[in-house]
């Protein structure tokens, strides 16, 4: 069952200038990391509520990269991500209900501390809207995330 | 995700993501079927715009399609296609967020 957004996505051009400007705007921006073999890196904004702001900005041109089209069109919000108690359950509905969800795929990120964080990844196969499990050593009690992207019909 | 969770602002979390959407029938049936709510319906005049909300946990999803010609959603579905257009945040004093600051993002404090 979905338990509420995991967080937000929202791609920037130049990472260290979006964390001063949020820094600015009053919220505690913390560096995360880099996402190694897609050519992005992130800071994170955490909220009480258990959601999170991602601010991420690739540090190499990745044009095969789902958010690199909407960079160039001016960034901001491309992205979101929902968390779930029960992924397998959840793809199962997902899937009856004409989704088509694709299969798992291996994510990490590197912290500037050396920690590294792994995951995985499901994707829509139009790659319009995805989803994503997630399992975090910093947050253990969050067995299990999902992704919804752009939410465009293809069924 | 980071320990630190308090902030200047007083920003407690996140209220409203609105998305835009292009087939508002579609994303009812998807989220229906995962929330297993009917989800409400609802207009958005700031928006110009209709569609469904869900609300998951302390969270709100609105995903509104155009109404009218002068709806701003036009112009982002063309450009971006159906994606998350909005969001709103919880706590500290309500207000929009200046987009030059916040990096394209169309943010508030609700």
């Amino acid at each position: 069952m979905l338990q509420g957004i995991d967080h937000l996505v929202i791609a920037v051009r130049d990472l260290d200038a979006a964390t001063k400007d949020y820094r600015d705007l009053g919220f505690t921006v913390v560096p995360g990391g880099r996402h190694t073999g897609i050519g992005t890196y992130n800071s994170l904004i955490a909220f009480r509520d258990g959601a999170y702001l991602e601010l991420i900005a690739f540090y190499e041109p990745r044009d095969d990269h789902r958010w690199w089209a909407p960079l160039q069109k001016g960034g901001g919000l491309v992205d979101y991500c929902l968390q779930t108690d029960d992924l397998p359950a959840d793809t199962r509905v997902l899937r009856a209900a004409g989704i088509d969800v694709g299969e798992p795929e291996q994510r990490d990120r590197k912290r500037a501390d050396g920690k590294e964080i792994r995951w995985v990844s499901r994707c829509h196969a139009a790659r319009t809207a995805g989803w994503r499990h997630s399992s975090s050593p910093t947050r253990p009690d969050a067995t299990s995330a999902c992704r919804a992207s752009a939410a465009t019909p293809t069924a | 995700m980071p320990r630190e969770r308090s902030h200047a602002n007083g920003v407690t979390g996140v209220g409203t993501l609105t998305v835009a959407v292009d087939d508002v029938a579609r994303l009812r049936r998807w989220y229906a079927a995962v929330t297993k709510q009917p989800g409400a319906d609802i207009t958005r005049p700031d928006l110009a715009g209709a569609g469904v909300r869900f609300v998951v946990g302390p969270h709100t999803l609105d995903f509104v399609a155009p109404t009218s010609a002068s709806s701003p959603l036009l112009a982002w579905l063309d450009t971006r296609g159906p994606s998350p257009y909005a969001a709103t945040f919880t706590g500290g004093r309500a207000g929009a967020l200046d987009p030059a600051k916040t990096h394209g993002a169309r943010l508030a404090l609700a």
